[in-house]
């Protein structure tokens, strides 16, 4: 009987050689959560959206989008003037936006895609992240 | 884990990407470091030329 019960629970421990499995012994499965919990991949980019250009898309590798997180790291653009006139004559200046707000988005499996409201003659670069869970 | 600059259809590199894999796509050009300085630049052959500003319209 006591055999019987220590055998049943050494299957059921299993060897710290099982292979990973979500459905052998405790081993087995401690072997899989490991291999299989928390971060999968991490990519990451610059992507540069010309003086025109109100949006712009990078590639990266394949990415599970249910599992995946976009993180935005930050813009960096120069200021932009504009000039208004009566006339021919020059009355002001004025500050223009709107070039550095800036959205990221996981648009497919492959596609990071950046967008902007207005290009206002002005670069701006945009960083960014794609975190994939397993 | 591979770097990449992202040229468009005039070669100016308007992206740096540090994927998890292997990427073989013909925009996509494979580099050495993580360079950012390569934005605005254009791939001629096998070498990146600067590219002047262009003159802001008003």
């Amino acid at each position: 009987m006591m055999e019987a019960l220590l055998s049943f629970f050494l299957r059921q421990v299993g060897l710290r050689t099982d292979a990973a499995s979500a459905t052998g012994s405790a081993h087995a499965k401690l072997a899989y959560i490991a291999a299989n919990t928390g971060i999968k991949s991490i990519q990451r980019g610059v992507i540069n959206l010309g003086t025109s250009a109100t949006s712009a898309t990078a590639t990266i590798t394949s990415v599970n989008t249910s599992k995946a997180m976009v993180n935005f790291l930050g813009a960096s653009s120069a200021g932009a003037l504009g000039e208004f006139y009566e006339g021919s004559n020059l009355k002001g200046r004025y500050s223009k936006n709107g070039h550095h707000f800036v959205r990221v988005a996981l648009t497919n499996a492959t596609t990071v895609t950046v967008t902007r409201a207005n290009a206002n003659d002005t670069t701006a670069v945009v960083s960014y992240e794609v975190i994939e869970f397993y | 884990m591979p770097y990449y600059a992202q040229i468009d259809e005039n070669g100016i590199c308007f992206a740096v990407t540090q994927t998890a894999g292997q990427i073989d796509q013909a925009d996509m050009i494979e580099i050495e470091t993580f360079d950012e300085g390569l934005l605005g630049m254009k791939r001629v052959g096998d070498t990146w030329e600067t590219v002047p500003e262009p003159e802001p319209s008003e």
